[in-house]
């Protein structure tokens, strides 16, 4: 029963976090007309980067919203043009839309269309700046309307509470133990970190250790929605994990393979990409933290190095599937996905055979100790408390299996339950209007991004109803 | 006739008790316990030199034996019996959260940082510097006069998983009479008393 209210818990968290990363992706693709500086897609990134946060207040997924947060005050905050930024003509005088701006008209915000008009070619000046091309002297400062900014970052356990700001959660891991250590930023004033109580950082890292107990036993399976057709209507971690390592591949892989066009960077289309992968390799961080397992897959960001035959995206897919199969010890699933890998890809099973196996037997710990001993290390206070030996003979006689854990457990239980099914019910009713025909799974968020950019179009045009092919990909 | 008929009959019915209650007080097989390094390392956990001083670097990685799995499935068979019949006492003398308790603050006290993995591979791959392996051993008596044996093994490894040193405990006790409990607290005591001798001697 503890069990299964965790892992639903988790499950409504895990959505959380995936629609979130799938709105990060698809927010260009449809960015519409907005009366708030931000476009409706970030405020739905906004809203889901909360949702997630108020999900999950251990620090958990600490990690993955340090990301989501960079990502969102770069797209959002400082990612150019906004919805509600005025038009201009082609030579930087203003324009009541986009229709009067007429030919080599320009979206972008009144400060960088100021310092443009001075410019011989304003258009181009606003191109520029927008993609951060222009040395960052010359780009003048944005105001940020504050109700566009994320609520603070928060930890809560039990009574506790305490907010920190974005520019110190990178020290807040490392004092969690997330990350290893990290430097101190010069002008950066972390010093309130140093007055959390050891308590509540103790409190807190008890709750971080939990969350690989219950994550790694959720292998659910995505499900249809019949409604929609989009699959997963319901991904479990591992699933979420590997769909975020073949995700996080294909970006890294169109990022370095946009050669044509400037070998990687970070700005413009290949930005987009480079985005896409820094997001997905966050949450692969994180699934490995925990304890999860991959198969050949690069995982550090970086191009594959390819001295061999290329892998492409189905042979990488086989591999995961193979891979989950074997960690699931279904060895029928195995031997078909393992089957199917060795026809669709022999030099990928090749160059996987050569390499050595994992330099120590595997086991998995079982799941008595993992309740008793590993609950106890996790939690040490809720072990002793219910262990209590001078209690009096006969006072004690429960089964430690049912009774006192079931109540300890429930109170916590309880609570995250009910607030994670009004956020599934949340992000299932924001899915449907908000995805359109690119569906929410994450293998659509690696599709090709197109940016709004001077130039391309207006952000007011519907969404486009298939990838684009700008970068010559599928 | 009359007079023999009530003495068959209760004779009868005290045959039917005493062999209904011999099912019930038939106490489980003893647990098989296996080499703690089974599933963990292709060596024996005879490779570990004993009672070695070791330092120790954190985070600790903390992993459990099979044994622990296979004393803790015991529990529950042992549990049975005396849950029917409402003998708490000896239903808290077996909880192993006891056991567990004792073995991980002895630990926790000196390594806060501890990480609990799986197995080897996994405790590398998150970064651990050190291991400890615990391994529980317990035997325990049934009927009055029984002996109840605890053996508690920590073994120390470094952050290539190389065996260090191999800490022990041991610690007995003698099923009283009646039978109520079997004394697994007061044997666990004496085996961490003995880990914790050698923990201040020989870890740094």
């Amino acid at each position: 029963m503890i069990r299964v209210l965790f892992a639903r818990a988790w499950r409504a968290a895990c959505l959380a976090a995936f629609v979130c990363l799938a709105i990060v992706v698809a927010a260009p693709l449809w960015a519409g007309r907005a009366d708030a500086a931000v476009s409706a897609s970030c405020k739905a990134l906004r809203d889901d980067i909360t949702k997630m946060e108020n999900r999950i207040t251990s620090g958990a997924a600490l990690t993955v919203s340090i990301s989501l947060r960079a990502l969102y005050a770069k797209d959002c905050l400082n990612g150019y043009p906004r919805p509600s930024d005025p038009w201009f003509k082609a030579d930087g005088t203003p324009a009541a839309d986009a229709n009067s701006a007429g030919p080599g008209g320009y979206q972008a915000p009144q400060e960088i269309a100021d310092y443009c008009r001075k410019s011989s070619d304003a258009y181009l000046c606003a191109l520029m700046l927008e993609l951060g091309e222009g040395a960052s002297a010359n780009v003048p400062d944005i105001a940020v309307d504050p109700a566009d900014e994320l609520p603070p970052f928060f930890l809560a356990s039990g009574g506790d509470r305490i907010s920190v700001p974005d520019e110190c959660l990178l020290q807040l891991a490392a004092r969690l133990g997330l990350v290893g250590h990290v430097a101190r930023q010069t002008g950066v004033d972390c010093s309130a970190l140093g007055d959390i109580p050891e308590a509540l950082i103790a409190a807190l890292k008890s709750g971080i250790r939990q969350f690989p107990i219950t994550a790694l036993t959720d292998s659910t399976r995505p499900t249809a929605d019949p409604r929609t057709g989009y699959q997963p209507q319901d991904p479990g971690f591992l699933e979420m994990c590997n769909q975020a390592a073949v995700n996080e591949t294909k970006c890294t892989q169109r990022h370095f393979g946009m050669s044509d066009i400037g070998k990687g960077g970070s700005s413009g289309q290949a930005g987009a990409f480079n985005d896409c992968s820094s997001v997905y390799a966050g949450v692969v961080a994180m699934c490995k933290r925990v304890g999860v397992r991959f198969a050949e897959i690069p995982d550090d960001g970086r191009a594959p190095q390819s001295p061999g035959p290329a892998v492409t995206d189905e042979c990488r897919r086989d591999v995961v599937n193979y891979a989950d199969a074997a960690q699931a010890h279904d060895s029928g699933k195995a031997v078909e996905a393992y089957r199917t890998l060795s026809q669709a890809c022999p030099d990928l099973v090749a160059r996987t055979l050569q390499r050595s196996g994992p330099p120590f037997p595997e086991r998995q710990m079982g799941n008595l100790t993992r309740g008793v001993f590993g609950a106890c290390l996790a939690d040490p206070a809720s072990c002793d408390a219910a262990r209590n030996v001078d209690e009096p003979a006969g006072g004690g006689g429960v089964d430690w299996g049912q009774a006192n854990d079931f109540l300890d457990a429930m109170i916590g239980v309880l609570g995250v339950a009910q607030g994670a099914l009004g956020a599934a019910q949340a992000i299932q009713a924001l899915r449907a209007p908000a995805v359109g025909g690119y569906g929410s799974n994450m293998n659509s968020l690696a599709a090709p991004i197109i940016r709004s950019r001077p130039g391309l179009g207006s952000p007011g045009t519907a969404p486009p109803t298939s990838h684009s092919t700008i970068t010559g990909l599928p | 006739m009359p007079r023999t008929l009530p003495m068959v009959a209760s004779l009868a019915l005290i045959a039917v008790f005493v062999l209904a209650g011999c099912d019930a007080f038939t106490p489980p097989p003893p647990p098989a316990y296996t080499d703690p390094f089974a599933g963990l390392l292709d060596k024996s956990s005879a490779s570990a030199p004993s009672d070695r001083a070791v330092a120790v670097r954190q985070p600790l990685g903390v992993l459990f034996s099979n044994n622990v799995e296979t004393y803790l499935e015991q529990t529950q068979k042992l549990d049975a019996v005396p849950q029917k019949y409402g003998n708490t006492k000896r239903v808290t003398d077996q909880d192993p959260k006891f056991v567990a308790a004792r073995v991980l603050s002895i630990i926790r006290v000196r390594y806060p940082q501890l990480d609990s993995v799986d197995d080897f591979n996994q405790g590398i791959a998150k970064g651990d510097k050190s291991f400890a392996l615990i391994d529980t051993q317990i035997r325990a008596g049934w009927f009055s006069g029984e002996k109840t044996t605890v053996d508690i093994n920590v073994f120390f490894f470094d952050g290539n998983a190389q065996p260090l040193s191999r800490i022990s405990g041991h610690g007995t006790a003698t099923v009283p009479y009646p039978n109520t409990s079997a004394g697994i607290e007061p044997a666990t005591d004496a085996a961490i008393a003995e880990i914790q001798e050698k923990f201040a001697s020989l870890l740094r």
